[in-house]
């Protein structure tokens, strides 16, 4: 049987007793991108970092091409593409001397599509890292990552700090690295147009729930938001756990809701003895339904 | 990838990676061979050494540079994220750390000492008579010399002396280098390594600051000061002191490796 390259199964971890990922569970196809949305402390940086090999599971497992990634070695790295969030190469380190490290490093060292990168982003190999600007670093960082021509790549916010242009170009050289290798990818990130260009699935994180896991089409097609009013009995009080979320106003109630749940609009409306009208939703309309406390 | 290559690489890597650090490191060990005077006022002030805060120094921004500072991919020399996120082995990375710390780090007393060959002896102030009796029994040839004006004899001369306190500062700095790998790693894990780390340091750089009250102490009370203690008995048991250092290097390296390898980031 062919393991997915990136699995992840009911996953939990903790900071200081405080849970930041809680019984996560979600697997990576191989050949596709998996676009990993949350807002800003859901959890995104710490699953890739578990991914990666940083940090452990408190509970659960994570396995990369089969592996547990915390104790895999230079053999199994090799295959493990990795871009941090944050600028992680000193400073006084020129880009030459990041790149010359990897490509000692790794056998599979593409130095073409280092070059050709170098030269697409306008960076120079005499630069320091202090010298580069966020944006700078960030695509000396990505050439790290890609270059060695990983099975696996972990991009964590890969277009942060990047101005529009640099950003395509980044997401247009993971789809042709796919198409090239078959790479399989992660990218975090909550730029929603990002993940709408390139991703196939899209896992949304929130407080440490996954709360979906499935392709951007399903995703789109399966998640609506309901609006109930004109009651007869007065506003319901009763919870639906089903819901993503659930406003109540003063005379109407919204719920967001997947089309193929057991409590439908319809059986609610019969119960609640009201009408109700249905919404289809964007992908921004559903993160943040999905994100939202 | 061949193991050898990947350590060389690493070392390589991280020697490259903050060049600041090697001017850093002449410049400090420079004065040490400005002196030219061998005659010393106190054998304690010449135990001691101010440089040792520069271990804790290179010892964090070479081993834990996430520690010691909020952003390390600014200053610090050997990236822990950066580098652990390549096709490396944790051991190796390890390895590789700790060559290139204990290789700036011994670079100063190592070149103290042999600057010392061309210098051996040493002339050193010891006015309490059992402090003279006791140089004057175990360091042979040692002699008292009389000072021409006040007719009194307040040096020994001790031959080969320089050499013996620049190798006792050497194991001073290979004793001190182990403690704080073995303490960085325990304290690596807690919530407030930072806060303890820089504790330390202060208390390190107030103890290097008060060594020289603790000989006016011992010579007020008329006693052996504790150092001078230890460097009697580092000279009379020279053999067995080095095996045992070399021992507890090897163990502590041991210990440091399993610990890192198993270690979060």
């Amino acid at each position: 049987m062919n393991e997915s390259p990136i699995l992840v199964q009911n996953v939990s971890r903790s900071y200081d007793k405080k849970p930041v990922i809680k019984n996560l569970s979600f697997s990576v196809e191989s050949g596709s991108i998996y676009g990993f949305l949350g807002r800003n402390g859901s959890g995104k940086t710490t699953t890739l970092r578990m991914l990666v090999g940083l940090i452990k599971p408190h509970a659960g497992t994570v396995r990369i091409m089969g592996n547990d990634p915390f104790f895999i070695g230079a053999e199994e790295r090799q295959w493990l593409g990795y871009m941090s969030e944050k600028a992680t190469i000193p400073g006084t380190t020129r880009v030459g001397s990041a790149l010359k490290l990897g490509r000692d490093l790794y056998p599979t060292w593409d130095p073409a599509l280092a070059d050709a990168l170098l030269a697409k982003y306008d960076l120079s190999l005499k630069k320091r890292f202090s010298t580069l600007s966020q944006g700078q670093q960030r695509l000396v960082g990505f050439i790290m990552a890609i270059a060695p021509r990983p099975k696996v790549l972990l991009l964590d916010e890969p277009a942060a700090n990047l101005d529009v242009v640099a950003r395509r170009e980044i997401l247009d050289d993971i789809l042709e690295l796919i198409r090239d290798c078959g790479c399989t990818v992660i990218f975090s990130t909550h730029i929603l147009s990002d993940v709408e260009r390139v991703a196939d699935q899209i896992g949304v994180l929130a407080q440490g729930n996954l709360r979906v896991s499935e392709s951007l089409d399903s995703l789109k097609d399966s998640i609506r938001q309901v609006r109930f009013f004109g009651f007869q009995n007065g506003i319901p009080k009763d919870d639906i756990p089903e819901s993503f979320r659930t406003v109540r106003g003063r005379d109407d109630v919204t719920l967001t809701l997947r089309t193929s749940s057991l409590t439908t609009p319809e059986t609610l409306a019969q119960r609640w003895a009201c009408q109700h009208e249905t919404r289809a939703l964007s992908l921004e309309d559903i993160f943040i339904e999905l994100s939202r406390n | 990838m061949n193991k050898t290559k990947q350590f060389w690489t690493l070392v390589k890597f991280q020697f490259l990676a903050n060049p600041a650090i090697w001017f850093m490191a002449a410049a400090l060990i420079t004065p040490n061979f400005v002196t030219s005077s061998m005659k010393y006022t106190s054998l304690d002030l010449l135990l001691g050494t101010s440089n040792l805060f520069l271990v804790f120094i290179f010892g964090m921004w070479m081993l834990f540079p996430e520690a010691m500072q909020r952003n390390p991919a600014a200053t610090g020399l050997s990236p822990t994220e950066f580098l652990l996120t390549r096709a490396v082995d944790r051991c190796m990375l390890n390895r590789a750390r700790v060559v290139v710390f204990y290789v700036l780090l011994l670079i100063i007393p190592i070149g103290m000492w042999i600057y010392s060959f061309g210098h051996p002896d040493v002339q050193v102030f010891a006015f309490k008579k059992n402090e003279q009796e006791l140089i004057l029994s175990r360091f042979p040839g040692s002699a008292l010399i009389v000072n021409e004006k006040t007719r009194m004899a307040d040096f020994v001369s001790i031959p080969g002396g320089n050499s013996l306190i620049k190798l006792w500062i050497l194991s001073a700095y290979l004793l001190f280098a182990l403690s704080l790998q073995v303490l960085a790693l325990l304290v690596q894990g807690l919530k407030h390594r930072s806060m303890i780390l820089w504790t330390l340091y202060i208390v390190i750089l107030m103890s290097m600051m008060g060594m020289p009250f603790l000989g006016i102490l011992a010579n007020a009370t008329n006693q052996i000061s504790g150092m001078e203690s230890m460097f009697l008995i580092f000279t009379a048991h020279q053999t067995i002191w080095w095996l045992a250092v070399l021992a507890g290097f090897v163990l502590c390296q041991i210990w440091c490796e399993r610990r890192f390898v198993n270690m979060e980031q």
